[in-house]
């Protein structure tokens, strides 16, 4: 019998702010997505002003928002009513949570046989074997481990099932009384089922939006309508997908742990500007920064992709201007991972789609059909090719992913990207908290 | 009424109908054509070059060459020093050259749970710790009596040694010219980690 942990942080972003700044501690703390838009985490005093004081948001923010909850909503629309309760407001500060994240999944790690880092903040963990303890306290020892050693408050959910996992954990953090942590493998079935009364279908792992409708017309509601529902209807309707979860959450596992991340087929860097951008020269630099960085991933995961597209739009909510979006894609004979050819490919797109007197507002560039690198064809037409399957080009992007990896992002760069100087179309960080953890003279200092 | 002069309303052709001749990305007429799956990345590229008139290049000739795949099963990496032609006294220190010291695996020994930090002020003047020093703080040990310790005092980070002593708990500096902080029941104190290194560059 499997059994399985989902341990995950609580308002994971918002809480590294707090750790390294315990004077937030009693105060409301909200973190901000890119260009400071929406609200992407909130810390639990945040969270209970918005529901003390609720605003009908109407439409907009992510596709995750709900007219009724502050998560992911424009920020503009709550900054009122944050502010008079001295709210402290973060731009995102990815290299602080990707350097606590691995921190977290590191420690995690070491409490399992095996591990399932599954997003930046959630970790499964296989705790099959160990029934004969008590999972409880185990699961709170987990806690104590990751609140002492990094700050960072977690839940802790146990099942036979990954599905249920995630339940658990969902019900530790909605209940006080679990402190955190639940194991549903220490209750009896007319308890747990109890429980999954109290979960709408729409919260059950895997369960999207739409497919939360369709269920509902089908009057299953809750967690537990579906734990009971017709596996052969369901299956004739949806798919074996869906079947699987309704075994899982009948407590058979059917889902194991995935231990290594499957390498991306598409790697897509976008952003929106910090400000409309009208020339062509910042465009460029913006497109080109990107695509760097695509490379880079795409080098990350041992790859070479045979497609680039470059895609340019300009604000889709400015009524009163005209909106324009475009993309262009270019094959390439031989696939690569090479930065300087895909910036020239890319810069070559972007002559294709862009348009003079136009305020772009986001840019976006996708590496696709992505391959391993491994033994490749050799070119019969071009004995030397400077870009694929060339040892010394190769060896030149080995140095300066090393450089970077070792010195900091964008320590060494192509020329294109534009130089060092704050670029206009560089992404609003206004709010951004120091990298405490990441660069030397932005630690945290003692008196 | 003449019926044949009556103008079609279904089928045929509609005038100005569909795209314009030649407003394709190529300027001309375009031809559907057969050509061998393996050879289609190749002309699609060329014909994207072509179309952006660039220099016409050439489709290369098929001779009979051979595409061959390189073998890249086996791997042999040559030390940089192995040909090096020494001339005089072999040195007696080769045997020795796999051991360095790594710093870190001495002072930082959990470095998931460890930070660094940066020291303001000389309030830790007697102990060695010096305004611009940096720490190493290790949030996971446990903060004993005669430790140094970061403590959140009000929310403010602070360096001290922490006393347990039967009469009260006490943050107290290494310098004369601070005073004790007594830690009083109530009052908001967290010890946010130990310090387990002290950094310099002299």
């Amino acid at each position: 019998m499997p059994i399985y942990a989902l341990v995950d942080a609580n308002s994971f972003y918002a809480s590294c702010e707090i750790a390294f700044n315990p004077k937030l501690e009693n105060r409301p703390v909200v973190v901000l997505s890119n260009n400071d838009g929406c609200i992407v985490a909130a810390n639990q005093i945040a969270k209970d002003l918005a529901k003390r004081f609720p605003i009908h948001y109407g439409s907009g923010g992510y596709q995750a928002a709900k007219p009724s909850s502050m998560m992911f909503q424009p920020y503009f629309k709550v900054e009122k009513m944050l502010k008079r309760f001295d709210t402290a407001v973060f731009s995102s500060n990815y290299e602080l949570y990707g350097d606590m994240s691995s921190r977290m999944h590191r420690l995690l790690g070491e409490f399992a046989s095996a591990q399932e880092i599954y997003s930046i903040d959630e970790s499964f963990l296989d705790l099959s074997g160990m029934q004969k303890w008590n999972l409880t306290d185990y699961g709170h020892r987990i806690q104590q481990t990751i609140k002492q050693g990094l700050g960072l408050p977690v839940a802790v959910g146990i099942a036979t099932s990954k599905t249920l996992a995630k339940l658990a954990n969902h019900l530790a953090k909605k209940h006080q009384g679990y402190q955190g942590v639940l194991d549903l493998t220490a209750l009896s079935e007319p308890v747990v089922n109890h429980l999954l009364r109290q979960v709408s279908v729409g919260d059950v792992w895997g369960i999207g939006k739409k497919l939360a409708l369709q269920l509902n017309e089908m009057k299953i509601e809750t967690a537990l309508d579906l734990k009971y529902s017709n596996l052969k209807s369901l299956r004739k309707r949806f798919s074996v997908v869906m079947e699987r979860l309704v075994l899982e959450l009948n407590g058979q596992a059917c889902l194991s742990l995935e231990e290594s991340t499957p390498t991306k087929q598409q790697i897509l860097t976008s952003r929106s500007f910090g400000q409309p951008v009208t020339d062509f020269e910042s465009l460029a630099q913006a497109v080109a920064s990107y695509t760097a960085r695509a490379a880079q991933k795409l080098r990350a995961q041992d790859g070479l992709c045979q497609y680039i597209s470059v895609f340019i739009r300009t604000n889709p909510f400015q009524v009163a201007k005209p909106f324009y979006q475009n993309q262009h894609t270019y094959g390439l004979v031989y696939p690569t991972n090479h930065t300087g050819l895909l910036l020239t490919m890319a810069k070559r797109a972007l002559n294709r789609i862009w348009q003079p007197g136009l305020a772009y507002h986001k840019a976006g560039v996708c590496l696709s059909d992505i391959h391993p690198k491994g033994a490749m064809q050799l070119d019969v037409f071009a004995p030397n090719p400077r870009f694929s399957a060339n040892p010394k080009s190769d060896a030149l992007m080995k140095v300066v992913d090393q450089v970077n990896q070792q010195m900091g992002r964008g320590t060494m760069q192509f020329a294109a990207e534009g130089l060092r100087a704050k670029k206009p179309w560089q992404m609003r960080r206004d709010l951004c908290s120091p990298r405490y953890t990441t660069r030397i003279d932005e630690v945290l200092t003692v008196w | 009424m003449d019926k044949h002069k009556k103008i079609l309303t279904h089928g045929g052709k509609r005038e100005g109908a569909g795209r314009k001749m030649g407003s394709g990305k190529f300027g001309e007429q375009t031809k559907v054509m057969r050509v061998p799956e393996s050879k289609v990345a190749m002309i699609k590229t060329w014909l994207e070059k072509a179309a952006n008139q660039q220099e016409v290049i050439e489709l290369p000739q098929f001779s009979n060459a051979q595409a061959f795949r390189p073998d890249f099963s086996t791997h042999y990496e040559m030390g940089l020093y192995s040909h090096k032609v020494v001339a005089g006294f072999p040195s007696p220190a080769d045997d020795n050259l796999e051991q360095t010291i790594d710093l870190n695996t001495h002072f930082i020994k959990k470095p998931e749970t460890t930070f660094l930090v940066k020291v303001q002020g000389d309030s830790m003047k007697k102990a060695g710790i010096y305004p611009g020093d940096l720490l190493a703080v290790d949030r996971s040990a446990e903060p004993k009596d005669g430790k140094i310790v970061i403590a959140a005092i009000d929310g403010e980070m602070t360096v001290k040694r922490l006393s347990v002593k039967s009469t009260g708990t006490w943050l107290m500096p290494e310098n004369d010219r601070y005073d004790p902080i007594p830690v009083r029941e109530g009052s908001d104190l967290v010890i946010w980690g130990v310090v387990v290194s002290v950094l310099r560059s002299v």
